[in-house]
Parts: C-alpha cells; sequence; structure tokens
C-alpha cells in the first residue's frame, strides 16, 4: 500500500466510525424519545396569561378526562335494564372514576356527604336562623311534615334538620339542565337514547390509561348487549379521550402506512431509473441517517417529537434522496459535472431549503417550529452523508447504470414541450386574476380547520354535550390563585357580582365551583353562626311553645349542630367519590402550584354578553387574578395569531430564499429568472384551491412556502444547466435527476396527501403539486434552449 | 333527578308504595248489584273455602274505586296524634292516589312504577326501579290486585284469619331491609272490601286508617 492510498484508507475509516458514531447516538437519543400525540401541538409555545389560563384548563382539567356516551337502538322497556348493567360492569372496573347515569345508586354518596355538611355547604346557614322566631317557622313545618303520610317514613330525616338545609343545598345544586329521566336512568330529550356521563381515572395525558378505559366501556357494552339480547343496539362514544386515542391512532397509522408508501414508491422511481439494487441501497444511507438525526435532534430541542413531526418525516425521505440521486447520477454519467460547479450548486440549494424552513423556527406553533428543526437537521445530514459517506461506501470502480437516454428523452419532451411556454404564462396570468379575484375568501380564518378531529365526531360531540346537559362553556370568568382556598374565596365574591348581574337581567345564570364547594372561610364563618348546644336547646323550648312537638326528640338535631361547629373546612378531597366532585373538579384545576377556578356563563335570552363590560363589574379579589375569557373569540385570536405570524415567517422565509440567490447569483436578471417559476408555481397552486372551493388554512401557507424553498433547487438547476454552468455537455444526466428528484419530492408530499390527519394533507396536496409545477415551469422557461437540448438527445442517442 | 334527591328517597319510596297501595289498592269494592251475574255476594264460594286466593280475587274483581278515608297517625315525636282525612283513588289500569285533605293538603300517587309526593313533607317524584326492596313491596302490593297469591307470598309472610264476612290479613315483609322500617301492615274487611288498614312501623310509629263507605 502506498503512503497515499494509506492515508486515504485511514481517513475513509474515520470518515465511517464518525459516520456510526453519530447513528449510535442519535438511536440512545430517539430510544430515550417520548413521542406523544396529543393537542399539545396546536397549543401556544409563549402564551399569554390568558392563553395559560385555558391551556391548564383545557390539558388538565377534569374535562380531559370525560366521556359523553349514548346508547341507541334499545327498545324503550331494556333502555333502563342496559344502562344499569353496564355502568354496574364498569363500576365493578376500576378504569373509571364515576359513571353517572342517573342512577340513585350513585347519589348515594352525595346524599350522605350533603347531609353530614349542612351546615358547612348550605348558603342558608346564618345567626338569624337559628333564632327563635326561625326556628319557630321552622319547627312549624317540621309538625305538619312529621304528621303527613310521607313524614311518618322521614321523620328521622325531619328531625334531624328541622331548618330544612338540605332541601335548600339540594335546591342550590341542581344543575340547569340534567338530562330527562327514564325508569330512573338518563335518556335523550327524545328519550331515544340512553345517555351517560363517565371519568376516566386515567388523566387527560395518559392516553395509555384512556385507551384502556375505551376498550372497557366496548367491551362491557359488548357484553351488556349480548346478555340482554339487544343485537341492534349500538354506542356512540365522545369526548376528550375518544379524540385524542383516535387521532394518535390515525397519527400512528399514518406514519406507519405513509413512510411504507413513500419508500416504496421512491425506490420503485429509483428502482426503474438505475435497475440496481446497490443503487437503492446507497441511497437508503443519506434517507436513514438524516431521519435519524432529524428526529435526535427534534427530540434534543423539544424533549419530545410529536407524531405528526414523524409522519411528516415521509417528505424527508423524498427530499434526502435528492442529493444522493445527484450524486449517483453524476457518478453515472461519462461525463460528469464537475465537482466543484456540482457541489456548489447543490450547496445554494441546500441553504436555500434551509432559508424557507428556518423562517419557521421562530414560529410560536410548536407543530412548525418541531416540523422546521426537523426538515433543517434531517436536509443538513443528507448532503454531508451524501457527500463524505457515500463515496467511501461505493465500491471502487462499480457505476450505477447511465441516465444519458432518460436525459435525451427528456430533452425531446422538453423541445417538443416549449411550445407552451406561452400558454403557460397565460395560465399563470389567468390564474393571478383569479387568486385576486377571490383574495377575501382565499383562508380559512377558523382554527377549526386545523382541528384533527373530523367534522362527523364535532357534531357528535355537540349533540351529546346537549343531551347530556353539559354547560355550554364558551365565555367564562377564570379566576387563578396560589392555593385552592383564595380561587375559591376569589370566585366567591365574582359570584356575588354576578349574581346582582342575574338579578338586573343581565346575564342568564351562571355555575361557579365556589358554589357547590364554599372556600374554607365561608364555611367556617356558616360554623361560627351556629349556637351551642345549651344556647340552642333554650331557644328550641321557646321556638316550640305551642306545638305539639317533644324536645326530646330533636336531640339529633342538637348532636348534629353542636358536631357541625366543630368541623374542619370541607375541601375538594373530601369529595372523592361523589357527582359533587365530579362538577367541581370540572371547574377546579390544579396545575404547576396554580388553582384555576372556572365560572362557565350563560347569557340571558336575548341579552348579548359583553365580555369588556362584565370584566369591568367584577370585583379584583386578593391574591387572585380574574379574567373574562370568550373561549370562541380567544381561540380564534390565538389562530389568527399563528396565521399572521406565519404569513410573516413565510414571507421572511421568501425574502431569505431570494437574498440567497442573489448572493450566489449576483445578478437581478438571473435572480428573477430563477424566480418567476416559483412565483408562478404558487399562484397555480393557490388558484387551484380557490377554484376547488378549498379555503386555504395556515398549512397551506407553510406548504406554499416550502414550494419556494424547495422549488428554488430545480429553477437553479434549470438555470444552471441553461447557462452552461452545471455542464457544457448536456448529457450529463442532470435532466434526468432533476426529474427524478423531483418526481421523489412530489411522491414523499404527494403521499401526505392521503393522510387521514388533515394538517398533513393539506401541508402534502400544496408541496405535492407545487414542486412539480415549479419544475415544469422551471423547465418551460428558464430550460435548456432548444438547440441545446436537440444537441443533447443526438449525444444521448449515439452514447 | 335532582327533585328524586329531596327526600332520603329510600324511605320515602317504600312508605309511598305502602301508603299508597295499602289504601287505594284495596279500598272499597263495586256495589254488589253492579257485579256481573256468577259473582253475587262476597262470601262463601261454592266450596265453602275462603282462603287467601278467594280474597284476592274478590279484591281483584274491582274496577275503578274511590273511597274516602280517615287516619289517625302516631308519631313519638309529636306529644298527640294527628288526625287526617281525605280520599283514595284508583284509577285504572295503574294510577293510584291517596289524597290527604286535612290537617295539611298532601298527594300520594303511584302511576306504573312512578311514584310521587307534593306536601308537607316536600315535593319529589322518583321511579320504583331506582328502589329494589320498595319495588318488592309494591310489587307484593299490586299482587293483591292482580290476584296474584305467589307474588304477594314471595314479598310478605301473609297470614289470613277470621271468613269471608269479617276477614284479617297480616302482612310482614320478607325483605330485611323492608323489615327496618316497617314491621308489619294488618288489613280487614268484608269480602271483596276493605275496612281497616293498620301500618306498624320498626320504630313503634303507626297509623290506623279506616276505609269510609
Amino acid at each position: 500500500m502506498t503512503r497515499a492510498a494509506a492515508a486515504a484508507y485511514g481517513s475513509r475509516r474515520a470518515i465511517l466510525a464518525a459516520w456510526l458514531v453519530l447513528l449510535g447516538v442519535c438511536a440512545v437519543i430517539i430510544a430515550h424519545t417520548p413521542f406523544p400525540t396529543d393537542m399539545s401541538v396546536f397549543l401556544p409555545q409563549r402564551p399569554t396569561p390568558r392563553q395559560q389560563l385555558l391551556v391548564d384548563h383545557l390539558a388538565h382539567g377534569v374535562a380531559s378526562r370525560l366521556l359523553l356516551v349514548s346508547i341507541d337502538a334499545v327498545p324503550a322497556e331494556r333502555r333502563a335494564d342496559f344502562s344499569r348493567a353496564l355502568a354496574g360492569a364498569l363500576r365493578r372496573d376500576g378504569h373509571f372514576r364515576s359513571i353517572v347515569n342517573g342512577e340513585l345508586e350513585a347519589l348515594r354518596a352525595d346524599q350522605a356527604l350533603l347531609f353530614e355538611r349542612r351546615y358547612q355547604l348550605s348558603p342558608g346557614v346564618s345567626a338569624e336562623r337559628f333564632e327563635v322566631p326561625a326556628l319557630h317557622a321552622a319547627l312549624e313545618r317540621t309538625v305538619a311534615a312529621l304528621g303527613s303520610s310521607a313524614g311518618l317514613f322521614g321523620k328521622e330525616w325531619l328531625l334531624r334538620d328541622p331548618t330544612g338545609e338540605t332541601l335548600r343545598l339540594l335546591d342550590a345544586l341542581r344543575a340547569d339542565q340534567a338530562p330527562r329521566l327514564h325508569d330512573g336512568v338518563w335518556v335523550s330529550a327524545d328519550g331515544e337514547h340512553v345517555m351517560l356521563l363517565l371519568e376516566t381515572a386515567a388523566p387527560g395525558t395518559d392516553l395509555d390509561g384512556q385507551e384502556a378505559a375505551l376498550q372497557v366501556l366496548e367491551h362491557g357494552f359488548r357484553q351488556v348487549r349480548e346478555e340482554l339480547g339487544v343485537p341492534a343496539a349500538m354506542m356512540r362514544v365522545s369526548g376528550p379521550a375518544r379524540f385524542a386515542v383516535e387521532s394518535r391512532e390515525a397519527i400512528r397509522g399514518d406514519v406507519a402506512r405513509l413512510s411504507v408508501l413513500g419508500i416504496g414508491l421512491i425506490f420503485g422511481l429509483l428502482g426503474w431509473a438505475f435497475r440496481s439494487l446497490r443503487a437503492l441501497a446507497l441511497a437508503l444511507v443519506p434517507i436513514g441517517s438524516a431521519v435519524a438525526v432529524a428526529t435526535a435532534a427534534v427530540a434534543l430541542g423539544f424533549g419530545s417529537v410529536h407524531g405528526l413531526t414523524l409522519a411528516f418525516g415521509t417528505t424527508l425521505i423524498g427530499e434526502s434522496v435528492d442529493y444522493a440521486l445527484y450524486h449517483l447520477v453524476r457518478m453515472a454519467s461519462p461525463e460528469p459535472v464537475p465537482a466543484r460547479a456540482f457541489w456548489a450548486t447543490i450547496r445554494l440549494g441546500v441553504l436555500t431549503s434551509v432559508a424557507g424552513f428556518v423562517a419557521l423556527l421562530f414560529s410560536g406553533f410548536p407543530g412548525l417550529a418541531q416540523l422546521s428543526v426537523f426538515s433543517i437537521a434531517g436536509l443538513l445530514t443528507a448532503v454531508t452523508v451524501t457527500r463524505f459517506v457515500l463515496p467511501v461506501l461505493t465500491p471502487a470502480g462499480w457505476h450505477p447504470r447511465d441516465l444519458g437516454p432518460l436525459d435525451a428523452r427528456l430533452a425531446r419532451l422538453l423541445s417538443a414541450a416549449r411550445r407552451l411556454r406561452r400558454p403557460a404564462a397565460v395560465l399563470v396570468a389567468v390564474a393571478l386574476a383569479v387568486a385576486v379575484s377571490r383574495h377575501g375568501h382565499l383562508w380559512d380564518d377558523d382554527i377549526a380547520s386545523l382541528n384533527p378531529v373530523s367534522k362527523a365526531a364535532q357534531q357528535l360531540d355537540e349533540e351529546l354535550r346537549a343531551a347530556l346537559g353539559a354547560p355550554d362553556a364558551r365565555l367564562m370568568v377564570v379566576i387563578a390563585a396560589e392555593t385552592q382556598a383564595t380561587a375559591l374565596q376569589g370566585a366567591e365574591q365574582v359570584g356575588a357580582a354576578l349574581r346582582e348581574q342575574v338579578r338586573q337581567g343581565r346575564l342568564g345564570g351562571f355555575e361557579s365551583p365556589a358554589d357547590l364547594l364554599p372556600p374554607p372561610a365561608l364555611q367556617r364563618a356558616r360554623q361560627a353562626a351556629l349556637p351551642d348546644a345549651d344556647a340552642l336547646r333554650r331557644r328550641l323550648q321557646a321556638a316550640a311553645q305551642g306545638l305539639p312537638l317533644r324536645l326530646a326528640s330533636l336531640e339529633p338535631f342538637v348532636a348534629d349542630v353542636q358536631a357541625a361547629r366543630a368541623r374542619a373546612p370541607l375541601t375538594l378531597a373530601d369529595l372523592e367519590g361523589t357527582q359533587l366532585g365530579v362538577r367541581v373538579r370540572s371547574m377546579l384545576s390544579t396545575h404547576g402550584g396554580r388553582t384555576t377556578a372556572v365560572i362557565a356563563l350563560r347569557a340571558a335570552p336575548g341579552v348579548p354578553l359583553d365580555p369588556d363590560a362584565l370584566a369591568r363589574s367584577l370585583p379584583a379579589p386578593e391574591g387572585a387574578s380574574v379574567a373574562v375569557v370568550d373561549l370562541k373569540a380567544e381561540t380564534d385570536r390565538l389562530y389568527a395569531g399563528y396565521l399572521r405570524e406565519a404569513v410573516a415567517l413565510s414571507l421572511a422565509g421568501a425574502a431569505a430564499v431570494v437574498a440567497l440567490l442573489a448572493l450566489a447569483l449576483r445578478s437581478a436578471a438571473a435572480v428573477l429568472e430563477v424566480c418567476l417559476p416559483l412565483a408562478g408555481a404558487v399562484v397555480l397552486v393557490v388558484a387551484g384551491f380557490a377554484a376547488t372551493g378549498h379555503a386555504l388554512n395556515l398549512l397551506h401557507l407553510v406548504g406554499l412556502l416550502l414550494v419556494v424553498a424547495i422549488g428554488s433547487n430545480y429553477s437553479l438547476f434549470m438555470h444552471g444547466l441553461r447557462r452552461g454552468v452545471l455542464s457544457r455537455v448536456p448529457s450529463s444526466g442532470t435532466l434526468a435527476s432533476l426529474a427524478l428528484a423531483d418526481a421523489t419530492t412530489m411522491t414523499g408530499f404527494g403521499v401526505l396527501a392521503f393522510s387521514g390527519v388533515p394538517l398533513l394533507a393539506a401541508l402534502g396536496t400544496t408541496v405535492g403539486a407545487g414542486c412539480a409545477l415549479a419544475l415544469v415551469l422551471s423547465a418551460l422557461w428558464i430550460g435548456p434552449r432548444a438547440g441545446a437540448a436537440a444537441e443533447g438527445s443526438r449525444r444521448g442517442g449515439a452514447g | 333527578m335532582d327533585s328524586a334527591r329531596r327526600l332520603p328517597e329510600r324511605r320515602l319510596a317504600i312508605a309511598l308504595a305502602v301508603l299508597a297501595l295499602a289504601g287505594s289498592g284495596m279500598a272499597g269494592t263495586v256495589p254488589a248489584a253492579a257485579a256481573p251475574a256468577g259473582r253475587t255476594a262476597p262470601a262463601v264460594d261454592a266450596q265453602g273455602q275462603w282462603d287467601l286466593a278467594r280474597l284476592l280475587r274478590e279484591v281483584a274483581a274491582q274496577d275503578n274505586r274511590r273511597r274516602r278515608f280517615v287516619e289517625r297517625r302516631f308519631v313519638a315525636a309529636l306529644d298527640t296524634p294527628v288526625d287526617a282525612r281525605g280520599e283514595l283513588r284508583f284509577i285504572a289500569p295503574a294510577r293510584l292516589e291517596k289524597r290527604t285533605a286535612s290537617p295539611h293538603a298532601e298527594v300520594l300517587a303511584l302511576d306504573g312504577d312512578q311514584l310521587s309526593v307534593d306536601g308537607p313533607a316536600g315535593r319529589a317524584t322518583m321511579s320504583l326501579r331506582q328502589v329494589p326492596e320498595a319495588a318488592a313491596l309494591v310489587e307484593g302490593l299490586r299482587a293483591i290486585l292482580a290476584g296474584d297469591s305467589a307474588t304477594l307470598e314471595r314479598v310478605f309472610v301473609a297470614t289470613l284469619a277470621g271468613g269471608a264476612a269479617d276477614w284479617h290479613l297480616r302482612l310482614v315483609p320478607r325483605d330485611p331491609r323492608a323489615l327496618r322500617l316497617l314491621s308489619e301492615i294488618r288489613v280487614s274487611g268484608r269480602g271483596g272490601e276493605l275496612d281497616l288498614v293498620e301500618t306498624d312501623q320498626t320504630d313503634g310509629d303507626r297509623s290506623v286508617m279506616r276505609i269510609l263507605r
């Protein structure tokens, strides 16, 4: 071995070793990376305080555990049995924290608790209530009740609670709209469907636990259906858990399906072009390295890799294979493009692509930021591995099949197609006119367009929510504080102000957690209003004057009042296992050392709610922040913010691409030449969506940026071909490699168009179509001239 | 469903079941003249046997009926007994009512399996199916109307004494949960007609209801 050969051998070994170490490190990182598929990717990265309240509530509140269930097509006489049997089966299982179907069985814990804690919870407890006049009135009512038919059997209860606090309490706690009862179980308003409300034991963030709960529910339903012999029965389930589990399934399915499909199609293309397994194996090297490094980079940057980012990985396959492709074509060519010129063009192409993605790096929308890191890391890895590792792995003396003939065929096609230059320009002009004329309707400014939950599923959710009387939580007052007690205290004060609004008819009603679970201070105030045993006995004696009541029989009342005076305040923990607890938890959530209390508001009929005016009328409780939140307006604002930001970033990205081109080409005319096909592609895609009635959303916009970033590679190559920078000889295979590269990119994005996740589909359609158009327009407008193409075809034919 | 929470539902349901049915279910009879031929005197049948089955057949032969009642309720917590009066109604096929007029207006009703009360003790409606032990009592008492002695005896230990002209039926619940509240019901009457319904609670309180004609 000569010294030079030995040195080359040594550096080859060093390159291989470095590459393998890199892959190993990536493997270790990826092995420790969680791959969530939840909604976190849609939530703002740098939320405003008000958005933070929302995020806390949505992500950690009980709302994320609720499942709404409707059982359909059960004969009327079996409905109650079905509901009871299903609820019974679920109660025996541990996956649900509460199962509510209207059965009194489920209320037993509530009744015991409300009765026991009535003097802390009842809004009627005051000092006057235990003075002689009020007690006399209470005892009169008690005597009447004791003598009635029903009282004969309820007397123990009447004697322990002569002031009727439990009744008052139950009145105060009555939900605005509980579902209708049929045979003692909840049914829909039309009586046709059996309704249940479930709370999973697993929190909203534990998707595995929620999935298990859903399976238990499905299994229980099938079993009951079998036992009761109603094979026609059907179950519909809605709720965040269902959505989350389903979108995870959809995303998982997409990642697997689209990756296999993308790789299959891309390798089919390469196989058809090169007819060589070795070429395929070599192409796999940059692809695999790019995906590994990209995934590890996102994991390092974000702590986790969202499933959507991974699904987006198929596009990286299509892009990263481009560099391998250029490399293979160049190797195959008998008259290869000079290395310097070749890599200079590639470098510029990579830089323009990266410039587009860098813009997205600054997005507050975590989904876009992840996608950006993923693509940048992937592209840089792909090109580096192609440049340094691929030559090392390519056996000496091996050449892939020459694509010259393909090149020649493409040149002929191009030559024939040049007649379409003007028609294409006209088409773009028409498209521009269409896009401009519809510019008011181009954008879909509803955040629902980003929602991975299907329209049908959203409708089902609305239907079940209405049937179960779940409050329409569009407008709410959010109170945040350091402790639960302070938050409840704040809710209590706000509630007092809201009650006044209701009294004046400016507000329809509200549901406050402080009404269900009074703040400790209020509970203590009520306890302090209770007289001691001796005082109470004296007052009862005076109050019972003239009534046929035996005072001794009121001793249980005296004992209960005594016991109530010494009780510790009731807390959320005491409500475990009760329906009351479920309701309070749905309005009160503690996360990260802060407690958020949510008061849902209901407008008075015909009186629109003005959040700002309402906010001004509310007090500012000590130690708590109060905000009036219009959920719809807030999410709309959030989305509008994303969209505005995306527009700015896309323009910045496009500007960066143009600046890079200007820097490299050093000619305004050349920059214009390179950019025109890209602009044409963007206009055609936008007009295409407009003409087919598709409103564009944020992901379409991002897709357009990628069309510019990726498409610039093709127009650059075309431009280079025409100027003779890349090859003095057109048969270098450049045209074929461009066509193949575009085809693989289009495939990578194109398969996303078949995704069940709207986000991915929007991106896939835009970039897939846009890149194809960018190549075609580049070829038509700035491709090699007819004479050169013809010469190329002759040469190709001879070669 | 909240209205159902207004009273301790289990006890109330049992109370309603007992009171609505013990009274109105067996109250009164159609006048003998209106009875179909072949079912003349509510007396000893051809075999001369007066037993539970025969009694139930007599009671079951009744249609819609309406009778006034006076009732005296003995409640330990009150110094004096409560005297109540009102009306019992049975509206075919399934509605039973006990309407108390004084001392305080109160309506107890059983309609199908829906029990309701509206009076000084509060207002509530509930389904019998929610309260299995009350449902059993109702089934048992309904069995009287239906002439179904098998069901009656499944729910109660039923002891019949006396003859057709002066019978005494003693009903003791079999369900231990029902027994914790209600120790027994005694009904006496003549033929298919009831005269007296006495309800004894386990804690010693009781009511004596006389059915007027």
